[in-house]
């Protein structure tokens, strides 16, 4: 039997465009009949790919965007219906979709809770009404309550609520009253982002050379080091950077990027992973309508990359880098491949080596990326 | 003798309009008379090989038919117009005639007019004085005038006013070359007796040398010996300076300008200033007036890419083939690997060369903070130039160190004496003199330590007198001064690149300053690094780049891991443009921006 497989789906649509986001999407503003070329299309790729990957389990599907809950309900029922019909989905897969205040009521919820998805993304942000209109979102706190509350309803036992961290004229007090606020309402998941200012957007005009009106970095770092402790007074565990569960509610879909499984992605831009090659969709619209694919920057991955990227994936899960595991797949003991620069991040009390395995220390999570460098030839 | 022929140079303050000038002669007279065109047609061969070439002292010979219906071979000599070159400059003037001084109607005289007006004048040139940009609206031609009178001394009242940027007023310039400035004299049948004013290498034809015949003939097959340098050679060709390439002729004679190739490798052995002379019959004595070309400022150059070291060592070689003031030789940086102790003219002369190498080798370079050469007198008795501040003996070695002191001369309106005079001050300048040219402009003279002009004075000067400051010098000589080494310590050690000699009492200042300003050209790191600079061991001002705190890019969506690697690599690349020195990585901006800590 082949290693499990998982599935991507990309939705590149939303109501409009937030301040601050840099991901492939397009508003769908008048474009009713694009979207369902769209999902036909989607489908057709996901049938044809369906050949290479007969022999595989597939454990976990995510539906991603954009916003995947803007498109009718029915195009996410169709997508599923065909995923079942022609790969072996394992009954328990964890399906999770993305959904977003504002696109969603009552009837949609079912739709979705009857095709399959039994996880629930939704992206509140903040509960402060100052900062979701600064970020351009089109949903107040209100909204978002009902839609959590409406799916809860509706049957879904596994959400995910997302936040951002670092918000312009944002603050502890602030920060805290949306940790808590969304923590009292009980989801199983909670992933808590820090505002990242992408080239591009308008917040990159808005803020990239304004860094004053963003919290300073010892402000970013105690935001950080809060989310942490709130979050575990409600009983949510850190076990990556940015990202909180329950126990038993880790996100599945997101271990297997962290721990280097198989995934496919099917949809305009959307990123695989499968046999230690990555590729990607083509981003050009025009060209996926036509049924050209078309997939970019194929890269086989040497021996060499998959170890940095073992390390540098590895180590963003708060558990860290098994020595053993990676010795069995990667055939290296990671601290004589490492050895310099462990010792130079050890020495610098970024990293340990504890328990069987490597991983990042408090203060190396707030330096991933330089711990991470190092790994780099 | 050469009636017709007109040796002439302009000269003016930097932007009064000495090269539009040029350009519109060249253009309104036409380059070659009618039979010369046949010849070179005729030649057309040779002159293929030489496209392309640019000639470094613009000389170029015109022909202009005047109102006296006569044909003047007019020999236009452009010089260097910076104080670097000052010495370039005097050789230039030498192979003239005659000059047209150049003066901007809206400012009048600055200090560079004045400079290069007594330059003429000291070579016995005829100034015709051409009041330029006569179309500003705050021209005032006439009290520019006056200007020129009363403080040059020399007759404005019929000076052509122009336009060179209009073409405005050229002929009536052209008219004034040939009515009012000398022919050459000198005799055809004397012994050789030619200036070398300019020298070039070719790769096919070796260098070319650019000179003024005074007395005598060449032509193709003279023995020829430069007197200075002894070099002796059988000319193989002869010829002069059409735009931009280099025509072939029979012969040279008394009064005319252009070259002569002898398969000479060396730029070295056709030093500007030397004579030629013929080496069976030579003339009696050398022309007056030649130096030995000496390097007046320092620094340090490095490949940012340690393995580019060859590639900066051949394009140093070859640019040495044309500039005969550069001088370079092999030196080691703990904090900076290999590379070249390299002596230039001035700080203009480094950049050009900096440039140079950047542009046309493609050499991505760290420069060291510039320095002057010091004498260093030792207590054994023995003397040592010092031109690289990390050689510098034990303080307990030496007896008393000298730096050389530099004439200078600031013209400056009325308004900003003050804060010029305080410039000065900061920059240990001794007062000698101020003298009102005329009722709103003042001409400063002080004497000031190179080592203080050759930083950032010049852009200081123009930000303190809002432009209004205009600046010459020149070399007085070597006086005792009480120096100390600074040196810089990066994470508690000495970065060699970075230390420099300053003078005691300023030394503290720089010290401070220098901190402040590594401080902010240095990273944040995953450590505290602290920044000092201290005198002979002493701590005498210290900053902190504090610990990086986050350093965490959260994103990883939709599996895009190769997106996530690209950023992490771009870090990556970003840190190799940096130094490794110890544990500290350093940009290579930090090298040079210590260089500017004034006016901040």
């Amino acid at each position: 039997m082949k290693r499990p497989l998982s599935l991507y789906l990309h939705i590149p649509y939303c109501v409009r465009k937030c301040a601050y986001c840099d991901f492939l999407s397009f508003s769908c503003k008048g474009k009713e009949e694009e979207t369902g070329l769209y999902i036909r299309r989607l489908n057709a790729e996901i049938k044809e790919a369906a050949g290479r990957y007969d022999d595989r389990q597939v454990i976990s599907i995510f539906i991603g965007g954009g916003t995947p809950s803007v498109i009718r309900a029915e195009y996410i029922a169709e997508l599923l219906d065909n995923i079942r019909s022609n790969y072996r989905l394992e009954t328990d897969a964890e399906i999770s979709m993305e959904a977003n205040p504002g696109t969603v009521d009552r009837e949609k919820l079912k739709i979705y809770r009857a095709a399959g998805i039994n996880r629930l993304s939704i992206g509140c942000q903040s509960v402060n009404e100052d900062e979701l209109k600064n970020l351009g979102r089109i949903h107040d706190f209100k909204d978002f309550v009902k839609t959590y509350e409406t799916a809860r309803d509706t049957g879904f036992d596994n959400i995910n609520v997302d936040l951002m961290a670092g918000l312009p004229g944002s603050d502890m007090k602030k920060l805290a009253k949306s940790l808590r606020t969304v923590a009292e309402m009980d989801p199983e998941h909670l992933s808590v982002y820090d505002l990242i200012i992408e080239e591009g957007t308008p917040f990159c005009e808005r803020y990239g050379k304004n860094t004053g009106l963003l919290p300073d970095e010892d402000t970013d770092r105690s935001m950080y080091a809060m989310t942490a402790g709130i979050l575990s007074e409600y009983g949510f565990n850190r076990y990556e950077i940015s990202n909180y569960a329950k126990e038993g509610y880790e996100c599945r879909h997101n271990l297997v990027y962290w721990e280097r499984g198989d995934y496919l992605g099917l949809g305009l831009n959307a990123a695989s992973c499968v046999d230690e090659t990555r590729w990607k969709n083509t981003s050009d619209m025009r060209k996926y309508l036509e049924k050209n694919y078309i997939t970019e920057e194929k890269e086989s991955l040497d021996i060499k990359e998959r170890r940095f990227e073992a390390m540098m994936l590895g180590l963003r899960l708060t558990k860290g880098v098994n020595i053993r595991d990676f010795t069995e797949r990667y055939k290296a003991d990671p601290r004589e491949l490492y050895g310099e620069h462990i010792g130079k991040m050890k020495e610098l009390s970024l990293l340990e080596d504890r328990g069987g395995y490597l991983r990042l220390t408090e203060k190396g999570l707030d330096l991933a990326d330089a711990v991470i460098e190092g790994f780099m030839d | 003798m050469h009636d017709n022929i007109r040796n002439f140079c302009i000269v003016a303050h930097i932007d009064h309009g000495k090269s539009t000038l040029a350009d519109r002669i060249i253009e309104k007279t036409g380059l070659l008379t009618e039979r010369e065109m046949q010849e070179q047609v005729l030649d057309n061969m040779d002159l293929e090989r030489e496209r392309g070439i640019t000639i470094k002292a613009q000389a170029v010979r015109t022909v202009y038919k005047a109102r006296d219906g006569k044909e003047y071979i007019l020999n236009l000599i452009d010089t260097p117009g910076h104080v670097d070159f000052n010495y370039e400059v005097s050789r230039a003037l030498a192979a003239c005639d005659g000059a047209i001084l150049v003066v901007d109607a809206a400012q009048g005289i600055e200090a560079q007019t004045l400079a290069n007006v007594y330059l003429a004048l000291d070579h016995d040139l005829e100034v015709i004085p051409v009041i330029n940009k006569i179309d500003l609206p705050s021209a005032e031609p006439d009290r520019v005038k006056d200007e020129i009178e009363d403080v040059i001394g020399i007759e404005a009242a019929d000076a052509p006013l122009i336009s060179a940027k209009n073409g405005v007023g050229i002929e009536e310039v052209l008219e004034a070359i040939v009515t009012k400035l000398p022919p050459p004299s000198g005799d055809d049948e004397a012994p050789l007796k030619a200036l070398i004013f300019d020298s070039l290498y070719d790769s096919y034809k070796g260098v070319i040398v650019f000179m003024r015949v005074m007395d005598g003939k060449v032509r193709k097959g003279t023995k020829v010996k430069m007197m200075a340098t002894g070099a002796v050679t059988e000319v193989v060709e002869v010829g002069y300076f059409g735009a931009g390439q280099f025509i072939p002729c029979e012969e040279l004679s008394a009064g005319m300008v252009g070259y002569l190739t002898a398969s000479i490798k060396n730029v070295q052995d056709t030093a500007v200033g030397d004579t030629v002379t013929e080496a069976d019959r030579p003339c009696t004595e050398a022309l007056p007036g030649y130096k030995k070309v000496l390097s007046m400022v320092y620094c340090g150059m490095y490949p940012a890419d340690g393995a580019k070291y060859p590639d900066l060592r051949d394009a140093l070689e070859k640019l040495k083939l044309n500039d005969a003031s550069l001088f370079y030789e092999p030196e080691t940086s703990i904090a900076l690997g290999f590379g070249f102790r390299c002596g230039f003219l001035g700080l203009l002369h480094l950049e050009v060369i900096q440039e140079r190498l950047e542009r046309e080798y493609n050499l991505d370079l760290v420069t060291t903070a510039p320095g002057v050469i010091y004498k260093v007198y030792k207590t054994n008795g023995e003397m040592m130039e010092l031109t690289n501040p990390s050689n510098l003996p034990d303080p307990s070695e030496i007896d008393h160190m000298e730096e050389p002191i530099v004439k200078a001369e600031i013209m400056v309106t009325k308004d900003f004496i003050g804060p010029i005079m305080e410039l000065c001050q900061e920059r240990r300048g001794r007062y000698q003199s101020m003298e009102y040219i005329e009722s709103n402009r003042a001409l400063l003279k002080y004497e000031l330590p190179l080592n203080e002009v050759i930083y950032d004075f010049f852009d200081a000067l123009k930000s303190r007198s809002k432009g209004y400051a205009s600046f010459d010098y020149e070399l007085k000589g070597y006086e005792t001064s009480k120096l100390v080494k600074l040196d810089i310590l990066i994470n508690k050690e000495e970065v060699d690149a970075l230390s420099f000699i300053v003078h005691e009492e300023g030394a503290y200042e720089r010290g401070r300053k220098m901190c402040e300003k590594l401080k902010e050209e240095i990273p944040r790191h995953l450590f505290e690094i602290p920044i000092q600079a201290a005198i002979g061991g002493k701590v005498i001002a210290r900053e902190t780049v504090k610990a990086l705190r986050k350093d965490v890019l959260a994103k990883c969506y939709g599996g895009d891991i190769t997106r996530k690697k690209k950023l992490l690599e771009k870090q990556k690349e970003g840190k190799k443009r940096m130094r490794q020195f110890g544990n500290v990585e350093i940009p290579q901006n930090a090298f040079m921006s210590v260089l500017k800590l004034d006016e901040e």
